[in-house]
Parts: structure tokens; C-alpha cells; sequence
């Protein structure tokens, strides 16, 4: 009888870790969007935008970036982008559900070791005047231009809307 | 005698206060109506993005949702439009049962045209709306949106707007608003500002207050 639990123990051991693993191929599909870019010691995770609705002549991009240093350091700038007339660095508040959105002259501050999002209801770069629509599979080439750490080339990747990058959802539901 | 005169001089003046109070919390209890709903009282004459007339009397015609937005907006006004057109399809054959308004708020740039390629993006009963400035203004007012235009400098400007969904019945009372949370998904929050509950059952929450 004792043996019979061990084993019944060991299989359920064994499913779950099986499980366990198969979890982790299913996140290796979201790959498309797994790409990451390091300068100095700035790390720039999952760069992505949107596909723009037709006709679009704005759009907005996205990532992580995560600094490693124990001073902070400033993106000041995005430049190099061939898809759209200007590039400029935004922050957007919602007040009693009032949206304004802002461009940051100065650019953004990364603190000493820590991370900052850009995301939808916060940071984002924003490109004005669209040369072309941003379309699924793509992807669109930028230059960050950090004070301390310099200047790296990115690519965004175009997603759609519903996607979220901290669940790992690719749709509604 | 001195027992009289204080009751007099503390006594009298607290009740005659509390009567004061209670008189006046009755009175507004008996004129708020319920859901403190008010019915819009407006006349304005805008464009749909088919160039037909867009007028008050179209919001007669069954519950509305509206959005104000523009489509120089890369950020909130697209992933409304999104979740929209998610919730469309959520809503299944009720879906019918409402009109669904994109209304902009520069009509600067924002023509029949660009509204209608734009909305051509997402669920194709979203109806884009346009016209004057000044007709604009009135639906604006009437359901308390704020819009507010800021110069950005060398011929540009954004423009700060409310970014919740107007909640409209079929006799044209505005029975609460729609906003996302997070640009996930959306909350409906009535006429008190109180969120709805089941918070995540919008489509529940959005039938009750619109008696679907």
C-alpha cells in the first residue's frame, strides 16, 4: 500500500513537472515579440507598435527599458525613424477621465536600477506624420538616444491592438 | 427661571438647526430622480461620415454609445475603438440595439472622409461623426465633454479630451459613462461615479443600465 502512494506521489510529480515545461513552450510562441537590444548598461526589451487604423497619420511605440547602473540616465531623443516625418518622446495622464497627452522636451529618466514602461496610458514614442501604414509583421528601425549610455538602433514590431505585453495575451477574452 | 432661560438659549437654536437640515436633505431626496438621469436638451446639426444630417433626433432613435476622440490621437482613441469593436462582437445579436458614435473633437482635420477610412479599421457600426466648431460645441456641452485644443508649437496642437464613452438611453438620458481600465477592458460607472459590479461583466452592466 505504501508503495502504491509513493508511486502515485512520483506520477503526480512527474505530470506536473512535465506541465511545468510545456508552460514554457507555450510562452516561447509569443517569440516574435521577444527581442531585446543592450547599450552601456541599458537594456531595451520588446519594442512594439500598433498597426494604425487606415489612413492613420500618427502612431505610438513601446518597450521596456531597464537601467543598470547605479546613476540614472535620460532617452532624450529618438531619431533615424524613416517612416514618419518627427519623432517625439510623450507622456499621456488621465484626469477625472480627461486625456492629455504631452511631449517631453527633455526626454524621460530611467533612474539608478530600475525599470521604466513605455506603454498605452503612459510613456510612449510618438511618430507624427506617417509615411506609410504600420502593418502587421513589420518592423520599423529607430535610433534611442540615451545621455549616459549613447545611442542604439531598435526595430518596433507591429502588433495588434489587443495585445498585451505584460500578460503574454494575444486577444480579448 | 434659569433653567428656562437655558433652554431656551441652547436648546431651541440646535433643534431649530437639525429641523433646517432635515428639511433641506428631504427636499433634495425628493427632486433626484433615479440614477440622478437627465434627458439631453440640445439641437445641433453635424455629419455622419456618410455625409448624411447627424441631429438630436438621431439619438431618439435607440440607446447610444458616444466617444469623443480624434484621429491625430495614437493612443487612447484607437484602443477605445478596439475594445468597441471587441465589445460589439461580445455583444452578440443586442449589439443591434445600439448606436455606436465616433464623435470628433477636431473637426480641424477630421472630414466625412478621413472619419470614415479611418473607422473603416474597426466594427462597421461605429459612425463617425464631423461638423462646424460651433454645432460640435453643443453636443459637447450638453453631455458634459471636456475638449480643450493646446498649441504644441510650429502649426501643431494635440487636444486634451475626455476619454470615456457617454452612456445614452432611448428616452436620451445619459445613464453613466464606459472607461477602460488599464486599455484592457472597460467599466461602466453610473450617474454617482459608483463602478458597476460585476465589475468585469460589462455587457451585464451596460444592458441594465440601458433596460436592454
Amino acid at each position: 500500500m505504501k508503495k502504491f502512494f509513493t508511486f502515485i506521489i512520483f506520477i503526480i510529480f512527474s505530470t506536473s513537472s512535465f506541465s511545468g515545461s510545456h508552460h514554457s513552450h507555450g510562452h516561447k510562441k509569443n517569440k516574435e515579440i521577444d527581442h531585446d537590444y543592450k547599450i552601456g548598461k541599458i537594456k531595451i526589451e520588446k519594442p512594439y507598435t500598433f498597426f494604425t487604423p487606415n489612413g492613420a497619420k500618427v502612431s505610438a511605440g513601446y518597450m521596456k527599458i531597464e537601467n543598470y547602473s547605479n546613476k540614472q540616465d535620460v532617452l532624450q531623443s529618438v531619431s533615424n525613424v524613416s517612416f514618419a516625418d518627427r519623432v517625439e518622446i510623450h507622456e499621456m495622464t488621465m484626469e477625472n477621465q480627461v486625456m492629455k497627452m504631452r511631449p517631453l522636451k527633455k526626454g524621460v529618466v530611467i533612474k539608478a536600477d530600475s525599470e521604466l514602461y513605455l506603454k498605452p496610458s503612459g510613456y510612449h514614442i510618438m511618430f507624427i506624420g506617417l509615411k506609410e501604414q504600420i502593418s502587421k509583421g513589420k518592423e520599423y528601425k529607430a535610433t534611442l538616444n540615451f545621455k549616459n549610455a549613447g545611442s542604439v538602433d531598435i526595430f518596433f514590431k507591429a502588433v495588434g491592438r489587443n495585445y498585451h505585453p505584460d500578460k503574454n495575451h494575444h486577444k480579448h477574452h | 427661571m434659569i433653567t428656562k432661560h437655558i433652554l431656551l438659549k441652547r436648546i431651541l437654536p440646535s433643534i431649530l438647526i437639525t429641523t433646517v437640515v432635515l428639511v433641506f436633505i428631504g427636499y433634495n431626496f425628493a427632486n433626484k430622480k433615479p440614477n440622478a438621469a437627465q434627458q439631453i436638451q440640445v439641437n445641433f446639426n453635424l455629419q455622419d461620415m456618410n455625409g448624411n444630417q447627424f441631429n438630436q433626433k438621431h439619438l431618439k432613435q435607440k440607446p447610444s454609445l458616444l466617444f469623443f476622440g480624434f484621429t491625430h490621437c495614437p493612443d487612447v482613441c484607437p484602443a477605445s475603438l478596439q475594445l468597441l469593436t471587441n465589445l460589439i462582437e461580445d455583444l452578440g445579436p443586442d449589439a443591434d440595439k445600439i448606436n455606436y458614435y465616433f464623435v470628433t473633437a477636431d473637426p480641424e482635420r477630421d472630414t466625412t472622409k478621413i472619419l470614415k477610412q479611418y473607422l473603416s479599421s474597426f466594427d462597421q457600426r461605429i459612425l463617425g461623426i464631423t461638423g462646424k466648431q460651433d454645432e460640435l460645441k453643443k453636443l459637447y456641452n450638453a453631455l458634459d465633454i471636456y475638449i480643450q485644443k493646446v498649441d504644441l508649437g510650429k502649426g501643431n496642437y494635440t487636444i486634451d479630451h475626455t476619454a470615456s464613452f457617454m452612456i445614452i438611453n432611448k428616452d436620451t438620458e445619459k445613464v453613466g459613462t464606459m472607461m477602460h481600465e488599464g486599455f484592457s477592458k472597460f467599466i461602466v460607472i453610473d450617474n454617482y461615479g459608483k463602478i458597476q459590479t460585476p465589475k468585469d461583466d460589462v455587457i451585464k452592466n451596460l444592458k441594465k443600465l440601458l433596460q436592454l
